[in-house]
Order: structure tokens, then C-alpha cells, then sequence
């Protein structure tokens, strides 16, 4: 191929390259611009490095693909030349019989070149770059307009006016009297009532449903976190169970028992595992137990000052020194025995007195909390999630129990005021509806007296009812007022 | 070396004839030059025109140009085929004995102009074209090859109908070209009446021998043609049959009888020389163009639906070009 050939081609091959690398720059912008549109309406949340990727890859793949469609072999060249340049298959017989010789084609092939070397590469027009242009300018509005489109607005979820009503404003002063009346023991107590206060200066000021469910599911959530503080029954009766010791299993039983009682068996077999009139026995006894003890009490990480913690720690202490002297020598067994009777002893008045705040705190803190779920309608949704230790701690106030208390048989439960109560009027429903008059959330209660006053009773009055038929009715609407059947 | 200096003269020297014959043939410059086409590609032509217009003059004056032996034949119907090739005729010698001598008819010459071929009979027709085919002559037995470069002028007149023996289309196809001499338009007219005012003979003078003309054939021949016109050409000759797959819409339409692969051979052959004529050193699709109405006029037949709108033959041809130019590669 001559010169002149040869820059004509330079020339297509330069159009070429000048028209896939727009191309694939309208491609990598165009496919940025439309991933950033679809991800601002469907709000996706595609990262930065995505769009990086996605404009490099669509770059590459678009100018790749275009480059080997575009190209042009030597015989789409010299086509392209005949038929631009007016060189009537010039070109095209010059590279047909580029092998041959003769002089004809010979003179031919001069003929050519010379004409292509006479000719500006300037005057031949590069193909449809214009094309190219716009489209980058199109795939660059597309991409501008994918970067200034507003994200998409989420609709705000409804959320309709809140004005506390006079009976919640009732029921929480019940229950900050409740827990101020409660056995609860005095730091937690206090602290209770004190979110129980603030919860209902805060909630005055609230004006929206979502204000109103946010200040009272943080409130929850303290009482909850003031209860696991003081109580450390759960967290220590599991380590004793996991420990797989007897000694601690037996504990573990005797805390429970101490609840509601003094006394308990479970600890006094304890002690007389421990017992032995054999000073050696005893002082390993003792000290095994200690042991164990001290092993379960390692883990728990919470509130140190828990006050079954430092009974229990001190427990483990005092048996420590004991059974030094004992192995040591510094006190005789008999009164190795005496001293562990009298630690036992000791020990069980306090657990009694431990245990029986713990139950106290606990009982009156799920009061709290469920009485504040009833008033302003806050569901377990509403509530964070629980972690998986508070899901395995054992409470001392036992809801299955309950639960299966309620599945007895009905001729055999005795109809009475409920669990904790303070003879306050309980409804056979917690629900909460909302009452068009007084354009607020209300027990179900309330509108049940509406209910029964207007719509039963009066039919039942003036109704075409059977006395059977009315009694049994009356029955049971006085049973979800009041919990108790009518005589 | 000579060589190329006989290409690059190529052109010159069909320059030189044309001026020359401008002396003598005042305008019909296309039909001057698809004459000189013809020759130098070795076919023969067929010239259609009314009487007066300058054909005997045209093919006169190129004798001269040439410097070739001319000779007319008129065309009668009572015109027998040994009055064209000649016959044996017994004559004394010198010592007085009877002997056969063949005398040659008009046919022996280097240019030859059949003038109203159409006039004659089929037999005397056929002894003519056979001549045209294959250049020689067989009288009892004895074959009479003729000089080269041999070419045939044969004409027809269009108006005069009565009486005349139309040569049939397998005969017609072996003319290469059919060429229409027009009436002269009245600038030309003027020209021809002062010309002939001031002499009726020819002026024109011997520029290229006969040698030269089968030197100039054997060149054209080696012109390069490129695979793409190659099948232009073909296509635009295989289009004209409406019978087979690859059929123009135009053929579809209008033509009867297709063109025979004789019409791929005279365009492919005749555009060669075409191009060097030009000064080009290759044939184009241009060439192929601009001679496909000489080509394939007197070798296709047009249907009844061509002559009911109105379409003559070079219609149908121009239509025929248009469609092929679309299927260029």
C-alpha cells in the first residue's frame, strides 16, 4: 500500500478511535446517570464505589464493542475512499491486485497512489463524530439530571395528634402510687418513681403520637434497666445451673424458695452436705463449695452492688477463711461446724431479705411496665428487642405460670379480683379504641359503659328478651366490667 | 516500457480518431465513440437511424482514420449470400484453360457497412452473421479467413417497415452494441449543410493503423476489473430475466426476453476499453453505466405493460441501472 493509502487509513482509524471512545463515554455516563435515577426513585442506596464501577465497566464495554464494529478493514477503507474522494474503484482495483503484476495494473497502482497522495486528508470527512458529540452531551444531561433529582421523599407515616386524657393522667398518678406503695426495695423504688414522674410532666407536653410512644417506650425501657441493675438472680441462678455443681444447684433452688419464705429446704440439705465431723472432709466440703461459688459469681458482670451479689460474695469470703482454719488447724472441727452452722444461718436471713426485694423489685417493675404498655397503648413491637441474656435469664416472677393458671379448668377457678391489684376497676379487655367524642385514644372500658348503658341495657329493659335470656346477658356484661358474675 | 507508453497513449490516440472524425461526422459524439468502442473491443455494431443522418459517412471516414479497406453492401431482398462472400467463377488462364477462381465479394474488407441488413432475406441475413461471428468465409469447401481487426456496421431503418425481414433476436444479440443516431439538432444541421456545402467527401485522415487497433485490443483486455463490478455487471444482466430468483422489480414488470450472458461479456469487454479511453487504468461502475443501453437495447424484448405506459426500451434500461445501483456492495 502507498503513502497515500496509508494516511487516508491513519485518518479512518484516528475517526474510529475518536467514535468509540465516545461512545463509550456516553455509555459509562448515560449507565451512571440512569443507575443514579433508579436508585433515587426506588431509593436503593447504591454506594459511591458502585457508580465508579459501573462507569468504568460501561465505558470499557461500550468503546470495546464499539471499536470492533466500527473498525474497518483495508477493503471497507478503499470503498470508503473510491466513494468519498470520486476515485471511481481506484482504491478498490489498486488493493484487489496488489499482487499482480502487469502493466496495466502497475500503472494502476501508480496512478492511484499518486492521486491519494495529491489529495488532503483535511477534505475527507470523518463520519458522523457529530453523532457521537450529541450523544455525550445527552448521556452528561442525563447524568447531571440524575445528580440534582431530589431523592425520593418518604412519605411521613401518619402520625395523629396526641393530648393526654384525663384517665391516663389518673392511671399514671395510680401507678407512681402504686410503686411508691410497693415493697420494692428503697434506691430502685426511688428511682422508678422518678421516671414514672418525669414520663408524666413530659407527656403534658407532648403533641404527637410518636412523641407521646417514644417518651413512654424510654421510660419502660429505664424501669426495665433499674429492675436488671438490683436484681442479680437471674444471671447468678444461671451460672449455678450451667455450673452442673450440686452443691450450686442446690443453691440455685434455695434463693428461689427464700422468695417467700425464710426458710428452705434446699439450703438446709445444703449445709448438711457440707457438715462433716471429719475435719479434713469438712474443710474440703467447705472449701469446694466456696469454690464453686466463687466460680459462678466470676461471670456475673453487672451491677456489683446488687444486693444478692454481695451476699453472695460475702458467702463465699467467710467459707474461704473458714475452711483455712479449719485445714490450718487455727479452730478445732467441732467449731468448724459451729461457725459454718452459724454463716449458714446468717446467710439465710439475709437471702431472705435479698431475695425478697428481688422479688418485689422485679414484680413491681413488670406492674409498671405492663400498666404502662395498657394505658398508652404501646405493644411489644413498639419495644427495642431484648438481648439473648435477658431472653434466658430466669425471672422470679414466673408469666408461664401464670399462663397455665388462666388454662384451668373453669369450674375450678375461683372468680376473683385478678393477680396484682390494687381493687382498682379491670376490664375484661385491655384494648384501646378510639372514641369519636371524646377524640382520643380510651380504654375499651369506657366505651363499653357507653355501650352497655345505651345500647344493651335499654334493649334489655325494653326489649322482647327473656328472663333467662336477660339474666345471662347482664351476667356477662357485669363480667367484663367488673371481673365478678352478678348472684 | 513500450508498453506503457502505448497505455498512456491510449486515450491520446482515441482523442486523435474522434477529432478526426469530427471532420466528417459533424455531433452524434456518443455514437462516435461506442463505434470506436466497439472496434477496438472487436464486436460489431448495430446502427438504427433514420436515412441521412451519416452512418455510411461515419463508417466511410473511420475507414480512413483507420486506414482500413471499406466496403458497402445495400441490403435488397433479392440480395443472395454469395453476393456478400463472394462466389467461384470459371475464367481462362493465360494458356486459355477453363479454371475456378474465387471472386471475393464485399465482405472482404476490414470495414464493412451492411446497410439495411433488415431488408434482406433470412438466408442472406444469416450468411452475413455468420460471417460477423467468426470472421471467415467457407465457398466450396475452401475456408477464406479475414484480415483483422474486422468490423460490421450494420444498419436498419426505423421507418421503412414494409418489406423487411426484422433479424431475429438470437441474430440481433450478436451485435454488441445497437446505436441510435439521431437527427441532428439545427446547430448541427447548419454544420452539416456548410460542410457539405464547401465537399461531400471525406477530409478526414489516416491517424492509426489496423496493427494498432489489435494492439490497443490486446491492451484493454488487460485492464483489471474488480470482483464488485464484475458482479454488477452480471447482475444487471441476470435482473433482466424475470424468471429467475435474483429478478429486477423492472424486469417483473416490464420485459419479456431477458439479455444473454453475451451482454456480460460486451459490457465487461467494451467497459475496459471504455476506461482506458477515459485515462482511467481500472473499470468502474460508471463504465458499466454508461454502457448498458448500447449493450442490452437490442438484446432485451419489453412487455405489453412497458408499451402501454409508454416506456421505450432506454426507459426500461435507465430503470434497470437505478434498481442495480441500490445493490451495489
Amino acid at each position: 500500500m502507498g503513502e497515500g493509502f496509508k494516511k487516508f487509513k491513519r485518518r479512518i482509524i484516528l475517526n474510529t478511535w475518536i467514535r468509540s471512545i465516545l461512545c463509550g463515554a456516553s455509555c459509562g455516563l448515560a449507565a451512571v446517570g440512569a443507575t443514579m435515577i433508579v436508585d433515587k426513585i426506588a431509593d436503593i442506596g447504591v454506594r459511591w464505589t458502585v457508580y465508579v464501577l459501573i462507569c468504568a465497566v460501561g465505558m470499557l464495554a461500550a468503546w470495546f464493542i464499539s471499536f470492533l464494529l466500527l473498525r474497518q478493514s483495508n477493503g471497507k477503507i478503499s470503498k470508503r475512499l473510491d466513494r468519498q474522494l470520486g476515485l471511481n474503484e481506484k482504491v478498490q482495483t489498486m488493493l484487489e491486485f496488489c499482487d499482480d503484476s502487469g502493466c496495466i495494473v502497475e500503472l494502476q497502482r501508480e496512478d492511484t497512489n499518486s492521486k491519494l497522495e495529491e489529495l488532503p486528508t483535511k477534505g475527507f470527512a470523518l463520519r458522523r463524530v457529530w453523532v457521537g458529540i450529541i450523544a455525550l452531551v445527552l448521556s452528561a444531561a442525563v447524568l447531571v439530571f440524575g445528580i440534582l433529582m431530589p431523592k425520593k421523599q418518604q412519605e411521613a407515616p401518619y402520625d395523629p395528634d396526641y393530648n393526654m386524657s384525663e384517665w391516663q393522667t389518673v392511671s399514671l398518678e395510680n401507678l407512681i402510687q402504686y410503686v411508691r406503695n410497693s415493697r420494692m426495695q428503697e434506691d430502685a423504688k426511688g428511682q422508678t418513681v422518678k421516671e414514672l414522674e418525669g414520663l408524666l410532666a413530659s407527656l403534658t407536653d407532648a403533641t404527637k403520637e410518636s412523641q407521646k410512644k417514644e417518651l413512654v417506650v424510654d421510660v419502660i425501657v429505664n424501669i426495665k434497666e433499674i429492675v436488671d441493675n438490683y436484681n442479680a438472680y437471674g444471671e447468678v441462678s444461671s451460672a449455678m445451673r450451667e455450673s452442673n455443681f450440686e452443691h450450686m444447684m442446690l443453691l440455685s433452688e434455695a434463693l428461689n424458695e427464700f422468695v417467700h419464705l425464710p426458710k428452705s429446704d434446699s439450703y438446709d440439705q445444703l449445709s448438711d452436705a457440707l457438715d462433716s465431723d471429719d475435719g479434713v472432709q469438712l474443710s474440703a466440703n467447705i472449701s469446694r463449695f466456696s469454690q464453686e461459688l466463687q466460680s459462678c459469681l466470676r461471670n456475673y458482670q453487672d451491677n456489683r452492688n446488687a444486693p444478692l451479689f454481695v451476699v453472695l460474695d460475702g458467702m463465699y469470703r467467710d467459707m474461704e477463711d473458714l475452711s483455712k482454719k479449719i485445714s490450718s488447724n487455727e479452730c478445732s472441727v467441732e467449731t468448724g461446724r459451729a461457725d459454718l452452722k452459724e454463716l449458714f444461718s446468717t446467710v439465710s436471713d439475709e437471702l431472705h431479705v435479698v431475695m425478697s426485694y428481688e422479688y418485689e423489685n422485679e414484680s413491681t417493675g413488670n406492674y409498671a411496665v405492663s400498666e404502662l404498655m395498657r394505658i398508652f397503648g404501646i405493644t411489644d413491637s413498639d419495644l427495642p428487642a431484648t438481648s439473648e441474656k435477658d431472653e434466658e435469664s430466669p425471672g422470679l416472677v414466673d408469666d408461664e405460670k401464670n399462663e397455665d393458671e388462666d388454662k384451668e379448668d373453669d369450674d375450678d377457678k375461683e372468680l376473683s379480683d385478678g393477680g396484682i391489684g390494687t381493687g382498682e376497676l379491670i376490664f375484661g379487655s385491655d384494648d384501646i379504641i378510639y372514641h369519636p367524642d371524646d377524640e382520643a385514644y380510651v380504654m375499651y372500658g369506657e366505651v363499653l359503659n357507653d355501650y352497655y348503658l345505651k345500647k344493651i341495657y335499654e334493649k334489655l329493659i325494653d326489649g322482647n328478651v327473656s328472663d333467662e335470656m336477660r339474666d345471662y346477658i347482664n351476667n356477662y356484661l357485669d363480667m367484663l366490667i367488673d371481673g365478678s358474675a352478678r348472684d | 516500457m513500450e508498453n506503457i507508453e502505448a497505455v498512456k497513449n491510449f486515450s491520446e490516440q482515441v482523442a486523435k480518431i474522434k477529432s478526426e472524425l469530427r471532420m466528417d461526422v459533424v455531433g452524434q459524439d456518443d455514437v462516435v465513440e461506442n463505434v470506436i468502442v466497439a472496434i477496438i473491443a472487436g464486436g460489431n455494431v448495430l446502427l438504427e437511424g433514420v436515412p441521412g443522418v451519416g452512418k455510411t459517412r461515419l463508417v466511410r471516414s473511420l475507414s480512413k482514420v483507420l486506414s482500413l479497406p471499406f466496403s458497402r453492401i445495400q441490403f435488397t431482398p433479392d440480395l443472395m449470400p454469395s453476393d456478400i462472400t463472394g462466389t467461384n467463377i470459371i475464367e481462362k488462364d493465360e494458356n486459355g484453360r477453363m479454371r475456378t477462381v474465387f471472386q471475393r465479394g464485399p465482405i472482404f474488407a476490414n470495414l464493412v457497412l451492411a446497410d439495411e441488413i433488415n431488408r434482406a432475406t433470412p438466408k442472406t441475413q444469416s450468411a452475413m452473421l455468420e460471417v460477423m461471428q467468426e470472421h471467415k468465409i467457407t465457398v466450396a469447401n475452401q475456408t477464406y479467413k479475414l484480415e483483422e481487426p474486422f468490423f460490421v456496421l450494420a444498419t436498419e431503418n426505423p421507418v421503412e417497415q414494409d418489406g423487411t425481414y426484422p433479424l431475429p433476436e438470437a441474430q440481433m444479440d450478436r451485435f454488441t452494441f445497437k446505436l441510435i443516431m439521431k437527427f441532428p439538432g439545427n446547430d448541427e444541421l447548419v454544420d452539416i449543410v456548410k460542410m457539405t456545402q464547401i465537399t461531400m467527401d471525406e477530409t478526414a485522415e489516416a491517424v492509426i493503423d489496423g496493427n494498432t487497433i489489435l494492439a490497443m485490443r490486446q491492451l484493454a483486455s488487460e485492464v483489471p476489473v474488480i470482483d464488485d463490478v464484475l458482479y454488477y455487471a452480471i447482475n444487471l444482466v441476470s435482473g433482466t430475466h424475470a424468471e429467475i430468483d435474483k429478478a429486477s422489480d423492472t424486469a417483473k414488470k416490464y420485459i419479456k426476453y431477458g439479455a444473454s450472458p453475451r451482454a456480460a461479456q460486451a459490457l465487461i469487454t467494451c467497459a475496459k476499453v471504455r476506461a482506458l479511453i477515459n485515462g482511467n487504468y481500472n473499470v468502474s461502475y460508471e463504465d458499466i453505466d454508461a454502457l448498458a443501453a448500447p449493450v442490452l437495447r437490442h438484446r432485451i424484448k419489453i412487455n405489453y405493460t412497458a408499451v402501454s405506459e409508454h416506456l421505450s426500451v432506454d426507459d426500461v434500461i435507465d430503470m434497470l441501472i437505478k434498481e442495480n445501483k441500490k445493490s451495489k456492495k
